[in-house]
């Protein structure tokens, strides 16, 4: 980045503060720097995460940490196949105060500002729809009352990509509510060995709180002020055009196996990580290599595959490459 | 601050580094412009070589690619270079990750982002030189396309023969034509039923031979000129001695029995070169010397001695035959003669054969010089092409052609002098009628009037270095010569008076 000399405290500061969150992660989080990253930026954005690995790779861990680094109220919830929604909502009770019995709301772990919704794919189409409203609607209604959850309110979700018997699959239409999809990895060797080293002593890295709610709601809303060319933008939308099948410069694989494109809500996506993203590289502006940056998590759960492509074990990682491939940056 | 980050000095950063961009434009354009214009002339090569085009000039070749280069250049310097094409080209070429364009589309902004970003943009802009901005280069692929083309254009043009043109096209004509002349030639040699016995095959093979490789040549002037050459070779080989004698003893057999009225049919026929009629006139003689009076018997008897006196020196088989004949005609036996007769013949066909082998050399020096002429110089006439048309078969060649390739003993070329006006190079055949007119032409006033100076005089006209000399003191010498060659050689009769004319003509006045 230029220092611009203290001259734009406001900016800078937007971009110290995400390289330090940033920071602050990785001393507790080994490795999955790419994760920490979109995680981060899908914060900043104000959506919610889905992610998809197996267990034991530290989700918990990093939503535990973020909140501890945010300095915001995080809960956890593990959805399991008997699991209500007004379990996770919360309900009415009839309390006695005084003789006199009345219902009172009791909050559910959805009234957090960073929700961990554990193995969502376990739980029944009801639950989940309870989760993913409230993600969409950011408040939960009870009875006939309408219960705003605070601000900022974020769900990272997670989801098993093995043991699939007795799941229940997240409906297309809201997995597009989820603002990135991220596939977790296995640590590679030298991060396994710093995990054992660090889990196995006494010694236990505690992150240091950077920002607060209140702080977060402002980096949010700073973020979107980001500027951005309208080449980049444009770029962005032929990237979304070229994941469906019926458009002109869509590549040979996504005619031949996808079924549906991503959403428009795919490029608002794109733009706005682009964004944050280039405020973490240090840049006041987005550029191409943004857009491409953050495609996959933006787009992979928003191109649905035809049933050619899922029996050609074609992915939609495949089918973001063959789109941006085919998109060239100058129109 | 907003100086610092407004419009107007981004616009400056931007024009400062269009320097850069107008260079690496002009190479950029540049070597597409060659890239393009070597590629058409390859095509237009391509063309020409079908024939579609006629042949281009090298400096066709360069205007294109040149021509294009310059227009590039041009084009690159004087076209206007918009404030948002500059600013994208500067971030794609340097790396700028988009500032420099997203910072111009944000002047309307004046958010602490969108300063921060101008600012940012202008510090890196500044940072900027134009070269490194804009570095000119040169494109791999395009230059590679331009090498290819170019060796292709520069093999083309160096490696590849030219097409053929309106010159060989016509050169390919007058080799046909000169093919058709030589043919001919073999056609007639074939039909001599007196060349028969005289390996005139042989002949008539070697010129079909030529003819063919003329038809069948690439059209390049010297192979065709080195194919007749070799013919020409080939037919000196076939040359043979005796046949000078042979000639030399005919034309004094003519002589001879051009004296007395009944021999004179021989002498008629020989001077036509009808040796068959010769022969069958010398074998009536002998019946007309057993019928004939006594004068007249002598007379034929003293004719044929005299000629085999005359021949002894050149042929002594003939020679001795005239003189048995001689003798027995002297007797008045009729069949005195028939010996002479079939000698006759034998050296007769002896002497055709060496008369159309001159010919036949003859002709194809004369296509060799057409051929060559002709692929020097489109409009030189063919003089063998305008001879052939007065060819008349069975004739013999002109008084000039039938000595040459000769030296005499004093290494003077035989024949010279005698010569009758008809090229040389020329197939025109020897025909009297056409000598007759000849001699008429002959501009006999001038003999009378030397432009020569007497009494060896230098001429004040003569060119510095030469000496002119009186015609008188060596007029005898050439006066003898020429009747040497006229007795050694075979010169028709008419041709002969014509010489004498010439000499008399010489004769100073007085001089008897």
């Amino acid at each position: 980045m230029v220092a611009t000399g203290g001259l734009f405290a406001p900016a800078e500061a937007l971009v110290e503060t995400t390289r330090r969150i940033e920071r602050e992660i990785g001393r507790v989080i080994v490795g999955q720097r790419e994760i920490v990253r979109a995680v981060l930026i899908s914060v900043l954005a104000g959506g919610h995460v889905l992610l998809e690995g197996v267990p034991g790779l530290g989700k918990t861990l990093l939503v535990r940490t973020l909140a501890q680094v945010l300095r915001l109220e995080g809960s956890r919830v593990q959805f399991t196949p008997d699991l209500m929604p007004a379990d996770i909502t919360g309900t009415n009770l009839i309390v006695d105060e005084g003789g006199t019995r009345s219902f009172r709301f009791q909050a559910g772990p959805l009234f957090a500002n960073l929700i961990l919704a554990d193995e969502i794919n376990r739980a029944t189409p009801k639950t989940q729809s309870a989760l993913l409203e409230a993600m969409q609607e950011r408040a939960v209604t009870i009875g006939r009352t309408r219960h705003s959850l605070p601000e900022p309110f974020m769900v990272l979700a997670t989801q098993n990509p093995i043991e699939m018997e007795g799941t229940y699959a997240l409906p297309e239409a809201q997995l597009d509510r989820f603002f990135f999809k991220l596939n977790v990895g296995f640590p590679g060797e030298d991060d396994l060995v710093e995990i054992a080293t660090r889990t196995t002593t006494g010694a236990t890295a505690l992150p240091e709180a950077i920002a607060d709610g209140d702080a977060l709601t402002d980096l949010i809303a700073m973020a979107r002020d980001v500027p951005i060319a309208r080449a980049v933008t444009r770029y962005a939308a032929r990237i979304v055009l070229s994941t469906h099948p019926g458009g002109e410069t869509s590549p040979r694989e996504v005619k031949q196996f996808v079924r549906h494109g991503a959403s428009p809500r795919g490029v608002q996506t794109l733009v706005l990580a682009g964004k944050i993203r280039a405020l973490m590289e240090g840049r006041f502006n987005v550029a191409f290599e943004d857009i491409r940056a953050v495609a996959h998590p933006s787009l992979r759960h928003r191109i649905i595959l035809s049933y050619e492509g899922e029996a050609e074990g074609m992915t939609t990682d495949r089918i973001v490459d063959a789109a941006i491939a085919a998109t060239p940056e100058a129109a | 601050m907003r100086q610092i980050g407004g419009g107007r000095a981004l616009g400056e950063a931007l024009i400062e580094l269009s320097h850069g961009a107008r260079i690496a434009l002009a190479v950029d354009w540049m070597t597409v412009s060659i890239a393009v214009g070597l590629v058409i002339d390859c095509l237009m090569l391509l063309l020409v070589r079908t024939r579609v085009l006629p042949v281009l000039p090298a400096e066709a070749l360069v205007l294109l690619p040149g021509g294009g280069a310059v227009v590039a250049l041009v084009a690159a310097m004087v076209r206007p270079l918009p404030l948002p094409w500059l600013a994208r080209e500067v971030d794609r070429r340097s790396g700028l990750r988009e500032r420099a364009q997203t910072a111009l589309e944000t002047l309307d902004r004046d958010d602490d982002l969108a300063r921060a970003l101008r600012l940012d943009a202008l510090t890196v802009l500044r940072r900027t030189q134009p070269l490194d901005a804009f570095r000119p280069r040169v494109p791999v692929r395009v230059t590679l396309v331009a090498l290819v083309a170019a060796a292709i254009v520069v093999g083309m043009q160096a490696l590849v023969a030219p097409p053929p043109t309106a010159d060989t096209e016509r050169l390919r004509q007058i080799a046909l034509g000169e093919a058709e002349r030589i043919e001919a030639l073999a056609d007639e040699v074939e039909a001599d039923p007196l060349l028969a016995s005289t390996g005139a095959a042989e002949m008539a093979a070697i010129l079909r031979q030529t003819a063919e490789a003329l038809r069948n040549q690439e059209m390049v002037p010297e192979r065709a000129m080195a194919r007749v050459a070799e013919a020409e070779r080939s037919l000196t080989e076939m040359r043979s001695a005796r046949a000078f004698d042979a000639a030399a003893a005919l034309s004094r057999m003519a002589d001879v029995f051009d004296r007395e009225a009944v021999t004179r049919p021989v002498a008629h026929a020989l001077d036509r070169r009808d040796y068959a009629r010769a022969a069958h006139e010398l074998a009536q003689l002998g019946s007309r010397a057993a019928q004939a009076s006594g004068g007249e018997r002598d007379a034929i008897s003293e004719a044929l001695r005299l000629a085999g006196a005359a021949t002894a020196r050149h042929d002594e088989s003939l020679a001795q035959a005239l003189r048995a004949a001689a003798e027995r005609a002297r007797l008045g036996d009729p069949s005195s003669t028939h010996s002479a007769s079939q000698e006759l013949s034998r050296v007769g066909a002896e002497s055709r054969r060496q008369e159309t082998l001159e010919r036949a050399m003859s002709q194809l020096q004369s296509s060799r010089s057409t051929i060559g002429s002709g692929g020097m110089d489109s409009k030189a006439p063919s003089s063998s092409a305008a001879g052939a048309s007065e060819r008349v078969a069975g004739q013999p060649g002109s008084g000039g052609q039938s000595g040459s390739g000769r030296e005499d003993a004093d290494g003077e070329q035989a024949g010279a002098g005698a010569g009758t006006g008809i090229a040389s190079n020329s197939m025109s055949r020897y025909d009297p009628a056409m000598t007759q007119a000849n001699q008429v032409e002959v501009p006999g006033g001038d003999f009378d009037r030397p432009s020569f100076s007497e009494g060896g005089v230098q001429d004040p006209s003569a060119e510095e270095g030469t000496v002119t000399v009186d015609y008188r003191s060596v007029l005898p010498t050439y006066y003898e010569r020429a009747t040497r060659a006229m007795q050694d050689r075979y010169v028709p009769l008419g041709l002969k008076e014509l010489v004498r004319q010439y000499f008399s003509s010489l004769q100073p006045p007085g001089v008897g």
